[in-house]
């Protein structure tokens, strides 16, 4: 893996050649390799106990670089030792992830089998020591797998956290994925995706990214199979100097296939956004469908955003769009929710957290949502 | 067999437009390039010092540049086995009737002559390195307003050009600006005073004849305060088995409240690499519009570009391609905001077919100091069958809260139910794809003059039934 993560060239963008983005991953690896595992057993339980003081959410495990916490056994998952040839099933592109790869001991195995209906919560924790456990999940045909991956930090030091997910859905199954990253401000967020759809089999995912300092998304969702269905929905809050680069790819590459792409983004203070989705259809995909939107919102008077929604059309009966919409907060609504007794700010986060009401609407887990939702909040409240 | 190849879309080109003259050119340099030949390019127009140290530092420019990383594939360009220097005659011709009889025969047949007397106050016509020929009616110079080839214009006007030159498209911006700067040769001058509008269209026509040969022309256009311009253009080159190098540079000057229309219609060979860099700076209230047509050439890399420095000033970018078989249209258009309260609007529309290639690349950018922009860019492609690609490359960069920008973009093949309506109204499938691209690239013939728009739709049609049938 060293080798592979010499082997991919750097990254070709200014954002990251001229520094705006500085992404150490080489560096806070070296610097955690010394460090005493500040997390016991106990402390993590002492975290989840906290957590679900606020939540109703029951996770089925917690997991963090150096262990896991099993609070539900379930045959369906299993943490197993990382080995090489697990790389093979993972197209690596990207040098972070390399790099990560090489430092993974342990990865978790998701195992749907055919026909069974699985409902799944973990919450990851980022320590002193920074996660890296891939996530392999195999959904059998016909199962059905609804999947809740939160992401937190206790880290007091500069670490990484990263989500690299292996997804293979089989003939007729389905899986609802939910992603939260609300790690803390010491945190570089590392997410990677690697999905492969087979016929008929439907792909749900939610990306919820509010935490962390950087965080750097590379998602590949791939349409396979015939009458396959991938919709993605990515939300994004930024606040103070949060910095997201968010890269999507859609590749229909069988008949009939539909490919959705949704990115809502709030940004607030000096953050900054590069939403980058992009639709390829190879010319295997025959009345293929693919739509990627784009929206944002800003409010901060010194935000960033770059929109990027491309395209590759190798065949031409498709149905391909894409829209991007930069603008920002509506005056006004803000004047008519002030002429109501609202004040401006409470008026403003109204309309922010409305902004993202149709995105959460579609989480179909009623105490996902309403945690989501209140996430969403706080972090609009600028807390 | 002569008949079999007129029968082709090649051989249709051919005889309208891809035919060579066997002229004796009065002078060529030799093949390639190096400051010996800079110099003698230089030497032969007898220009000013200032201007050989201009072309010489952007050789050096032009060595250290690479080649783009992105986009099409350039490798088919000899930098080595390019002619950068023709002219094919010794003195440009006063009237039409001193105009070589050959070259006389190239633009009748062209029809050029016959559009410069019913449609432009001033024509221009650059035949391989230089231009041959310009009119302008007496009217236009009794406004003061000075439409002359590039070269005359360093010796004649040497404070503007001195001015202006290079400070829109300058040689640090790309290898191919570089290498205009370096060898470049004709391209026209145009100057319109404070307040003066000009009501019909000036015109430009370029010609690449000779095998292996790069046109570099220089385009400068200043239009002062309150002042209006139509500029357009024509090219077409003769056919040939090797390559031929178009890459020219357009710098533009809308000074507050004028209004500049810059047309291009791109008809060149399919042998031809055409790279060109279009760039305006628009400033208060003024208005810039690209109206870019591109169905020519083998490789067509072109982005019109708009700096918007002034408040208020607008700019509009309205780009056609159509890319056929071995084509590659790369094009779009680029829109900077610099300036508060300023708007844009990019429309691009591609039809890709018999294999063709059809790319958009665009930028809009909003700089901190412009608050209220607001930006619209339209992409709509057409596939018509499954061997043609289109790809779309937007880019979007905003640094303003109150910036208001959309995006949208759409690709696939013609409506079933529109070729089914127009075919239950008695069509056939051939003039119902037809009459559906000609509608969808309504915006640019509506942009043109009545007579080039009805060229251009006979071009268009010849074009697709070839390809339909």
């Amino acid at each position: 893996m060293q080798g592979l993560y010499k082997l991919i060239p750097e990254e070709r963008e200014d954002i990251y050649t001229g520094k705006y983005i500085i992404l150490d991953i080489e560096g806070i690896i070296k610097n955690s390799e010394n460090l005493e595992p500040a997390e016991t057993s106990e402390m993590i339980e002492k975290f989840c106990d906290n957590l679900t003081l606020h939540t109703k959410i029951e996770f089925d495990a917690v997991i963090w670089d150096n262990g896991a916490l099993i609070k539900n056994i379930n045959n369906a998952f299993r943490i197993n030792a990382w080995k090489i040839e697990d790389a093979k099933d993972y197209v690596i592109t990207d040098k972070y992830v390399a790099l990560i790869f090489a430092k993974a001991k342990n990865k978790l195995d998701i195992v749907i089998k055919e026909s069974e209906c699985t409902k799944l919560n973990f919450l990851f924790l980022n320590t002193n020591k920074p996660l890296s456990m891939p996530l392999y999940i195999d959904v059998g045909k016909k199962a059905s797998l609804n999947l809740l991956l939160w992401y937190a930090s206790t880290t007091i030091k500069n670490s990484f956290s990263s989500s690299l997910t292996n997804i293979f859905l089989e003939k007729d199954s389905n899986a609802n994925i939910i992603t939260i990253h609300n790690e803390n401000k010491n945190t570089v967020v590392i997410s990677n995706l690697d999905s492969k759809i087979m016929d008929n089999a439907i792909l749900n995912l939610d990306y919820i990214y509010l935490g962390g300092n950087v965080t750097r998304s590379r998602n590949h969702m791939n349409a396979m199979g015939k009458y396959a269905k991938i919709e993605a929905r990515e939300t994004i809050v930024g606040t103070a100097e949060q910095k997201f680069d968010i890269y999507s790819l859609m590749t229909n590459m069988s008949n009939y296939v539909n490919t959705k792409l949704d990115t809502n983004v709030i940004l607030m203070d000096k953050s900054s956004c590069f939403m980058k989705g992009f639709s390829k259809i190879e010319k295997t995909a025959t009345e293929s469908k693919s739509l990627i939107k784009e929206n944002a919102v800003l409010i901060g008077k010194n935000v960033r955003i770059n929109s990027i929604p491309s395209m590759e059309i190798n065949q031409n009966a498709v149905e391909a769009n894409h829209f991007s919409v930069i603008s920002p907060i509506d005056e006004e609504s803000i004047f008519y929710l002030m002429s109501r007794g609202i004040s401006s700010n409470g008026a403003m986060k109204l309309l922010a957290s409305g902004f993202f009401s149709k995105v959460i609407d579609k989480i179909s887990d009623i105490d996902v949502k309403r945690e989501v939702s209140s996430l969403i909040d706080y972090k609009l409240s600028g807390k | 067999m002569r008949k079999k190849i007129n029968e082709t879309e090649e051989g249709a080109y051919l005889k309208k437009y891809g035919f060579n003259d066997n002229i004796a050119y009065a002078f060529k340099t030799k093949k390639g390039i190096s400051e010996e030949i800079i110099k003698e390019i230089s030497n032969i127009k007898n220009e000013p010092e200032w201007m050989l140290e201009k072309r010489l530092q952007a050789y050096k420019i032009f060595k250290n540049k690479s080649m783009p990383k992105w986009g099409p594939d350039l490798g088919g360009i000899n930098f080595n086995d390019i002619f950068y220097y023709l002219k094919a005659i010794e003195k440009k011709a006063a009237s039409w009737d001193d105009v070589p009889e050959e070259i006389r025969q190239t633009f009748d047949k062209l029809k050029i002559p016959e559009a410069e007397r019913r449609f432009f106050v001033g024509t221009e016509t650059q035949y391989d390195s230089e231009v041959i020929y310009r009119n302008v009616k007496k009217e236009l110079e009794q406004q003061g307003i000075i439409f002359i080839d590039t070269d005359t214009a360093v010796k004649e006007y040497p404070e503007i050009i001195k001015k202006y030159f290079g400070t829109v498209v300058p040689s640090t911006d790309n290898k191919f600006a570089a290498l205009n700067t370096s060898v470049w040769s004709g391209g026209s001058f145009v100057y319109v005073p404070k307040g003066i509008k000009i009501a019909m269209p000036l015109h430009a026509y370029f010609r690449i004849n000779a095998e292996k040969v790069g046109q570099f022309e220089r385009t400068l256009i200043i239009a002062e305060e309150g002042s209006e311009i139509t500029y357009i253009e024509g090219c077409t080159a003769a056919m040939y088995m090797y390559s031929s190098l178009h890459a020219a540079v357009v710098e533009i000057i809308a000074h507050k409240g004028s209004h500049v229309r810059y047309a291009t219609i791109q008809n060149w060979s399919k042998n031809v690499y055409n790279l060109v860099t279009k760039r305006a700076f628009v400033y208060e209230n003024a208005f810039m519009e690209w109206i870019d047509g591109n169905m020519g050439s083998k490789v067509n890399m072109k982005y019109p570009s708009i700096y918007l420095k002034g408040k208020y000033a607008k700019g509009d970018i309205l780009s056609i391609a159509i890319a056929g078989k071995n084509q590659v249209q790369d094009s779009g258009g680029k829109v900077l905001h610099l300036a508060s309260e300023t708007t844009s609007k990019i429309i691009s529309k591609s039809v890709s077919r018999d294999g063709g290639n059809n790319t958009y690349r665009g930028l809009v950018y909003v700089g901190r100091d412009a608050s209220n922009v607001k930006s619209t860019v339209k992409c709509n492609a057409i596939i018509l069958d499954k061997e043609s690609k289109t790809n779309t490359y937007p880019y979007i960069e905003s640094y303003r809260e109150d910036a208001n920008i959309t995006h949208e973009a759409t690709a696939g093949k013609i409506g079933e139910e529109e070729l089914f309506y127009l075919m239950s109204r008695g069509l056939s499938e051939e003039d119902a794809i037809t009459l559906i691209i000609l509608g969808f690239i309504e915006p640019l013939s509506k942009a043109l003059p009545l007579e080039y728009s009805i060229e251009l739709k006979r071009l268009i049609k010849m074009d697709m039934s070839k390809s339909i049938a």
